[in-house]
């Protein structure tokens, strides 16, 4: 008797046991993706944690970016300019957040007040004065003109998400208008999701998705191989080639707008002499570079990729000679031969200060052949590897930095130039002043034809060329690997859009 | 007599390769085949063959080289460190052993709470608040690890000054110079030397460890450690480039620690 007991006992836990876990049909639509960044907070105004929530496909914006880097419906279905500072969109009708809470424009309101007030970031892409709501219609009135609001509106620190929540909760959980609804968030180490079935835009084909924070790109790289997880993005090229089996895997890669730069230091007692930076400019052996790396070799600050950034003119192709005639003329010259040329005496020695951004080894590859090729010119270069550059460059205390940054990071080239070139912008790592970039940066701004904003920022492109200001060394492909039993996940050219609806798994 | 000849050949095969390495470390660069530091982009990743034994690396640097020369590197290291440490920790743990009462009291006070920090974990925090660099990295390592001779030293001195000979050579009226020098140095310097044989191995593998975190030596200075990291990223592209520092490294660490147990077993027979 006491053993049928135990028994049903057993039957029944069992059942339970079946009764908690996920449906087959569930299980199979399963995708485990890994990724090289999950923020401490899921909250679009802190810092950059809303290109999180983008890559995930929970947050939206009011406006997207498509393949071209034009600005599309998003949330909003219709926008028109009325003048040069008031914008109205018109949210779409029957849109709802995942907490099944109808999206109005008093949502959008809290959501961009909300970013201005949290975010300085907010500030730098416009200068917003007042939004009014009315139903489903919202206006923007700015204090200044500004040319590039539509494509700033796309960066997902004005995504929009129900900003009645508690900042607690917005943090780790905030109900968005995405395919994707957050289910569990863990900082820095996963976020679960699942569709969302309210999703306005059509079916959502995955019905759970688990990212995992894999920073080290060699780890991705094994995890995808050992079957851990079915997606992962932002591998190094190098390690491309080992997906290249179509029944095993699929691969989808595109040129973005993201260049490796280094930034040289306008107050350090070398680079501030442009003949120096000219030199180390014409030292850079880019082609060399870029066969390790991949992507395309840097010709300016914008990446080819885009629609502004294919015909500005290379002004430093590899040219070791002109590099040394350049420092010669300087009066540069190595008197003590010991390989290094001397600057009053004192040997020209840069502190080059490089991290592994997005988990990746190129920085260090990119900073060992610049200190060969410098040292060919007679320059020499120490390299000191960190964990976080941020520190270093806030505080100036580098003569070279590695980056690599999204030069156009909603599609239009204002924005950058905006953060990093106008003499007194917060990110102006390079402490590089000139009133006549910030001149051309404040017409850009105010310039709302956009044949004639692209020219404008070929000409600033072409003038922080001829200072040479930094070293733009790369354009960066982008690239996502899959199972091939994952369908649907194709590489963007802009990186905060990562998880769509069209996702799904054949389990064939 | 069988027993003891056969230690001793062993000590004798040992010692040989050990002197085998500090030759191969001297001579490194001028038996090197190539510059180490020389990039030719065209010869990256070339697989091992008969120009380039041990293949080239991302930059077309010449792996047989870099370990070569990258030999001198993790060589001098390894022995300053040591150096150091078994120096600053002798004389520490003769005063200790020695003087006892407050002094001894204080500095092994503070011998403990060093000794409570992970040498590994504190060397890091080291170099993260005064800069990467081999020497902050040693400094670092150096400041955990006197600890351990110190100590070592200071119960021995304290178990020697109790002995009879020792009682003997004060009423003699030796000064406590003659004391610690001429008759109780002589007696613990092979349980020190043994312990530093020792510990040669698991120190090299200290700053390799460091310089693959890159906290220890910088490029394009070659090391064993560094060159490792390097090879990360091509582990499966190009596996030479792990595969032969890492090799050499494995065998250092391995003849070192078998040197170690040789002298112990002929220094210090008791604690076999």
């Amino acid at each position: 008797m006491k053993k049928l007991w135990k028994l049903m006992l057993c039957f029944f836990l069992g059942g339970t046991l079946v009764a908690c876990g996920d449906t087959p049909e569930e299980r199979r639509n399963h995708l485990n993706a890994a990724m090289f960044w999950i923020s401490t907070t899921l909250d679009p105004a802190s810092n950059y944690d809303g290109w999180v929530l983008s890559r995930i496909g929970v947050g939206e914006t009011l406006v997207k970016l498509n393949e071209n880097y034009e600005v599309v419906p998003g949330l909003a279905d219709t926008y028109e300019q009325i003048n040069a500072t008031t914008w109205h969109l018109h949210i779409r009708e029957h849109l709802n957040f995942s907490n099944g809470k109808a999206v109005d424009g008093e949502d959008v309101k809290a959501c961009l007040e909300r970013a201005f007030a949290k975010n300085s970031r907010a500030k730098e892409y416009f200068d917003l004065a007042a939004v009014e709501a009315e139903g489903q219609d919202v206006m923007l009135y700015l204090n200044t003109p500004s040319g590039a609001v539509l494509n700033n509106l796309c960066e997902p620190l004005f995504t929009i998400y129900d900003a009645s929540q508690s900042d607690d909760v917005i943090s780790r959980q905030p109900s968005c208008t995405g395919p994707f609804v957050i289910t569990d968030f863990k900082p820095e180490i996963s976020v679960d999701c699942v569709a969302n079935e309210n999703y306005w835009d059509g079916e959502v084909q995955l019905a759970s998705v688990h990212f995992v924070q894999v920073a080290d790109a060699d780890a991705r790289v094994l995890a995808l191989q050992n079957g851990e997880v079915d997606m992962v993005t932002t591998i190094d090229y190098s390690n491309v080639s080992l997906f290249s089996d179509p029944e095993k895997y699929s691969v989808s890669e595109v040129l973005g707008p993201r260049c490796n730069v280094v930034y040289l230091n306008h107050e350090s007692p070398f680079l501030q002499d442009v003949h120096i930076r000219k030199a180390l400019s014409y030292a850079v052996d880019r082609n060399s570079i870029v066969a390790l790396t991949g992507g395309d070799p840097a010709v300016g600050l914008y990446s080819t990729a885009l629609p502004y950034g294919n015909d500005v003119k290379n002004g430093y192709p590899l040219d070791l000679d002109k590099a040394n005639q350049i420092l010669d003329k300087a009066g540069y010259i190595d008197t003590d031969q010991d390989g290094i040329r001397e600057m009053n005496g004192q040997n020209i020695v840069l502190q080059y200060y490089e991290s592994a951004d997005h988990g990746s080894s190129d920085a260090n590859i990119i900073a060992q052949s610049i200190q060969s090729d410098a040292a060919k010119i007679g320059l020499s270069i120490e390299i000191k590897a960190v964990e976080n550059l941020s520190d270093i460059k806030a505080s100036g205390t580098f003569d070279m930095c590695s980056a690599n940054d999204s030069t156009a990071p909603t599609g239009d080239p204002e924005i950058f130039l905006q953060l990093h070139y106008l003499s007194d912008a917060s990110g102006n790592i390079s402490r590089y002043k000139n009133a006549q970039i910030d001149a051309l940066i404040n017409e850009l701004s105010v310039t709302f034809d956009n044949e004639k904003r692209q020219a404008l920022a070929k000409t600033v492109s072409e003038m922080l060329l001829e200072d040479a200001v930094n070293l733009y060394v790369s354009y960066l492909p982008l690239n996502t690997i899959c199972l091939s039993k994952v369908k649907g996940a194709v590489q963007h050219p802009v990186d905060y859009y990562m998880m769509t609806k069209d996702i799904s798994i054949d389990n064939g | 007599m069988k027993k003891w000849q056969r230690s001793d050949l062993r000590l004798l095969i040992i010692s040989g390769l050990a002197v085998l390495l500090f030759v191969l470390a001297i001579l490194g660069e001028w038996l090197a085949p190539y510059d180490p530091l020389e990039v030719n982009y065209a010869l990256s990743l070339k697989p091992p063959d008969n120009t380039h034994w041990f293949g080239t690396d991302k930059l077309g640097r010449d792996i047989l080289s870099r370990v070569l020369c990258g030999a001198k590197t993790s060589f001098s290291l390894t022995l300053m460190m040591l150096a150091v440490i078994v120096v600053v920790g002798l004389v520490i743990g003769l005063v200790c052993g020695y003087v006892k009462g407050w002094t001894d009291h204080i500095i092994m006070r503070i011998a403990d709470i060093l000794l409570a920090f992970p040498d590994t974990i504190f060397a890091i925090a080291v170099a993260g608040i005064l800069g990467a660099g081999v020497f902050h990295t040693v400094f670092a390592l150096a400041l955990v690890w006197w600890t351990k001779y110190a100590r070592l030293t200071r119960s021995l001195v304290i178990d020697l000054s109790k002995k009879d000979y020792i009682c003997a050579a004060r009423l003699a009226g030796a000064g406590h110079i003659k004391i610690l020098f001429v008759y109780i140095l002589p007696e613990i310097l092979p349980k020190i030397l043994v312990n530093a044989a020792l510990d040669t191995g698991s120190m090299m593998l200290s700053l390799a460890g460091l310089s693959f975190l890159g906290l220890a030596s910088q490029p394009p200075s070659p090391e064993w450690g560094y060159m490792l990291y390097e090879s990360k990223q091509f582990m499966q592209t190009a596996p030479w480039m792990m595969f032969y520092p890492g090799c050499v490294l494995l065998m250092t660490v391995m003849i070192f620690n078998l040197l170690g147990d040789c002298l112990r077993d002929k220094l210090d027979p008791k604690s076999e």
